[in-house]
């Protein structure tokens, strides 16, 4: 009801198509004052807001993708400050800030895609694992933007915004093939094209399949003579299909992305039955985005932008002499329009309306023989929301950013947003940033209605939404050409967290609103270049969280990452090697070592038109380090990951 | 199922078929006018005598992307007597030494502060994209502004660094900073 008046709206903002368009040729022979008289079609309007938020910026560009051999976005975010990555063998999840508990599916940080929203809207799911919405080699720029978004995002955005930017068809130019093998029965095809026609229409098209059988694995937990040896044989396995197309052409662009990716779980979580087949969970998703920006008026640029998308949860869970299983589904759009105001010296104006409506939210869950409904929940919802932001120059060297977001939704009552940074840049080798802002998320379809008939779990529609606030300060110094280093404080305050806890009444899960929790930490990170085009990069982060009951679960108290590169000319080959370290964390009945790990990744120098070679060994020491888990893998209550793995690719630019 | 999306299909629909045209105005790739800009830029600075000191005229990029592309359809063109030479570099220092100009494509935070930097000594134009790369530390910065491509100078960091850009395109550029 509430965005019945945003279409009249979207067609008053239609218009001013353009007539001719000017070939190639034309522009590269017109003098300079012609040039500054064509008028333009917009190329970037979707990373601009990103790369200017008043945040510690991290990007990863493809180029360290391919250096480093990131195997998909968590693995590319690690290599950002503060940020680790755990894994359940069934998705991956982020710890930004010391923040990553079991049974939270990344509802708090914010994936976008080209700026577009990714989250699911029943779980709140950002996906960065293979389960990603997008493939690691389509991304041109990964974006990380630690804090508190939600004054520009809306909900979720707690911790941090990741923003992967896809190639163009102008930046690719071109196609590009990549053929991967693996451990444990591993294989990958990719095929890249893009380009841009003469007439002004620039296209991407991308396909990627991958296949992993999975090796045997150990579990002590399930080890009891008579009943099984805890080995779980070939439970592991994984596949995954993604596509792409994208275009744009004038002022119109547009995208369709879709993935599906099934997992094997070997761990008999939910109390499923141990080493039994078919237990598995696949995840589908589509997402169709039209955006169009425009200028209305002298200084005034417009960007609408329509997206529809699609979520699909398939999960069976053989339990003993019976097959249970999750069917969820999610359908939704949403419209968004935003305005950009230039006109009035050294402020730059935004303001935006984005409406959001949930048409389908369906969980199911049902024994299948016999039949037995045990959930069968059925929901709309909307969302609307409006923000304003001013980043404003009022002094040489000085930038002050203001933000503020409404949020109405069906779930929760409206919440307001604000965001406020000061920036000063005194001389070219410092920049020091203040910030403060708040950032909430509701609570989600799956933690107030899913619930499996007494089985494991149960829902909770009486949960509040969960706010952050946070207050923080960076020093970024680069004395020399050679070397950078940056320092950063944080602190942070969670009021009505949405936990997992175990109902003692009955056993079951259920989704509660914590108590009042705090955190404060240091982030420092330094890098350096050297003689020959090696880089070296390191970063150290110490967290603290103070939450009643003592430690929180799955929080190390000190990260340090090193990551070095260059060029190793007598081979004709770029070296990277990355190492990861994180202190001890508290699981949920115990606790797991820290550990060191490091990867190590030899990658033919590239040559377009000639194929090259490349070989990532992950985990190179082969070290034992285990992820503490949710309650619905007990009796396990951590997990040991990978040893050392490998990956052999070749890939071809044509 | 459908009155569910037909509102969402209505907007795309309106969004499908924009309003009027009042002119026809001359319209072309944002990317490959900024590259015709920069290329004619190119012609209306001066270096100081003893650069370039290639056989070409060097101009860096830091990444392989559309701006590039488009720039490489100015290659092999004439500037100050030598043939434009695109050239894609690490952000290692040493590899900027035998460059002339270096260009740093949108998205690309930080990278200007340390060029801002290493330029300080030596005669390296730096042009980058954003309508906030003067301020954080290109000489020339490239954006859009109401549909049309503009350009701000750090007309105070090109002399630092040696540079002087001709009357012509200080009158062209939207702002200037001394």
């Amino acid at each position: 009801m509430q965005s019945s008046w945003i279409f009249p709206a979207l067609l008053i903002a239609t218009c001013g198509m353009p007539q001719t368009l000017l070939a190639a040729d034309d522009v590269t022979a017109m003098n300079l004052d012609d040039l500054l008289r064509v008028e333009v079609q917009g190329a970037s309007r979707y990373a601009q807001p990103l790369t200017e938020a008043p945040s510690t910026v991290t990007v990863v560009p493809a180029a360290d993708i391919r250096r480093f051999g990131f195997r998909d976005i968590g693995e590319a975010l690690q290599s950002a400050r503060g940020v680790y990555t755990s894994n359940d063998r069934v998705y991956s999840y982020l710890g930004v800030r010391g923040f990553s508990r079991p049974g939270d599916y990344n509802t708090r940080i914010l994936l976008l895609v080209d700026g577009a929203r990714s989250n699911d809207p029943i779980y709140d799911q950002a996906l960065v694992g293979n389960e990603a919405p997008v493939d690691i080699d389509w991304i041109k720029r990964l974006e990380f933007v630690p804090g508190p978004s939600s004054a520009s995002y809306g909900g979720n955005a707690l911790f941090g915004i990741v923003n992967a930017v896809l190639w163009t068809g102008a930046d690719l130019n071109g196609s590009r093939v990549s053929l991967d093998a693996s451990d444990a029965g591993g294989g990958r095809a990719s095929l890249l094209s893009g380009g841009r026609t003469a007439a002004g229409l620039d296209w991407v098209a991308g396909i990627s399949a991958y296949q992993r059988r999975g090796g045997d694995l150990y579990f002590a937990e399930y080890d009891s003579p008579g009943a099984s040896d805890g080995v779980a044989r070939k439970r592991d396995g994984e596949r995954y299909l993604k596509a792409m197309l994208k275009g744009s052409w004038q002022n119109w662009r547009g995208s369709a992305t879709f993935s599906q990716r099934r997992k094997n779980v070997p761990t008999a979580y939910y109390g499923t039955v141990f080493n039994a087949p078919g237990n598995f969970v696949q995840d589908t998703g589509y997402h169709v985005d039209v955006a169009r920006t425009s200028t209305l008026a002298e200084a005034l640029d417009q960007q609408l932008r329509v997206h529809f998308g699609h979520y699909a949860y398939d999960a069976d869970y053989p339990f003993a002499g019976d097959l249970n299983r999750d069917v969820t589904r999610a359908d939704w759009w949403s419209a968004e329009w935003q305005l950009t105001w230039t006109g009035w010296r050294r402020h730059r104006l935004l303001a935006g309306i984005e409406a959001r409506n949930y048409a389908r939210l369906e969980q199911r869950n049902f024994n299948l023989s016999p039949r037995v409904d045990n959930l069968d929940d059925r929901h709309q919802g909307r969302t609307l929301g409006i923000f304003v932001q001013d980043e404003w120059r009022f002094a040489p060297g000085w930038l002050a950013n203001f933000g503020l977001r409404l949020d109405s939704q069906t779930t929760a009552p409206t919440i307001a947003s604000p965001r406020a940074a000061l920036i000063w840049h005194p001389r070219d080798e410092i920049t020091l940033k203040l910030m403060a802002g708040s950032a909430f998320r509701a609570p989600n379809d799956y933690e107030r209605h899913y619930g499996d008939n007494g089985i494991s779990q149960k829902g909770n529609p009486d949960l509040r939404p969960e706010r952050i606030q946070t207050r923080e300060a960076a020093l970024d110094f680069t004395p020399t050409p050679t070397l950078r280093l940056g320092i950063g404080r944080y602190q942070y305050t969670l009021r009505d967290l949405i936990d997992q806890e175990t109902d003692p009444a009955d056993d079951l899960l259920v989704y509660r609103n914590r108590d009042r929790l705090s955190a404060s930490g240091w982030e420092t990170d330094i890098e350096m270049m050297f003689g020959g085009g090696w880089r070296v990069r390191g970063s150290l982060a110490w967290q603290s969280i103070d939450q009643p009951g003592g430690e929180p679960v799955n929080s190390p108290r000190r990260l340090g990452k090193l990551l070095v590169d260059g060029p190793l000319t007598s081979l004709g080959a770029t070296l990277g090697v990355n190492l990861q370290a994180a202190g001890p964390r508290r699981s949920l009945l115990g606790s797991v070592a820290g550990h060191v790990t490091g990867n190590v990744m030899l990658r033919q120098a590239p040559r377009r038109g000639h194929g090259l070679w490349s070989l990532g060994i992950y985990n190179l020491a082969g070290n034992r380090y285990r992820d503490p888990l949710g309650a619905e893998v007990a009796p396990i209550d951590s997990l040991e990951r990978d040893g050392r793995q490998w990956r052999l690719r070749w890939e071809l630019e044509l | 199922m459908w009155r569910r999306h037909c509102t969402a299909v209505l907007a795309a629909l309106l969004l499908a078929f924009p309003g009027h045209s009042a002119w026809a105005a001359e319209r072309a790739d944002e990317t490959e006018v900024k590259a015709a800009v920069i290329y004619n830029l190119l012609l209306f600075v001066h270096w100081p005598a003893r650069t370039p000191p290639a056989g070409s005229f060097r101009f860096c990029v830091l990444e392989d992307g559309a701006l590039t592309n488009a720039l490489r359809h100015h290659e092999r063109k004439a500037v100050r007597g030598q043939a434009l030479e695109i050239r894609l570099v690490g952000s290692a220092p040493e590899e900027l030494d035998t460059c002339v100009a270096v260009m740093v494509e949108a998205g690309n935070p930080g990278v200007l502060a340390r060029l801002g930097v290493l330029t300080r000594d030596r005669a390296l134009l730096v042009i980058a994209e954003g309508s906030d790369a003067v301020d954080r530390g290109a000489m020339i910065g490239l954006y859009t502004h109401s549909g049309r491509v503009t350009f701000d100078i750090d007309r105070g960091a090109m002399k630092r660094s040696g540079l002087e850009p001709s009357s012509r395109i200080l009158q062209l550029a939207r702002t200037l900073t001394e």
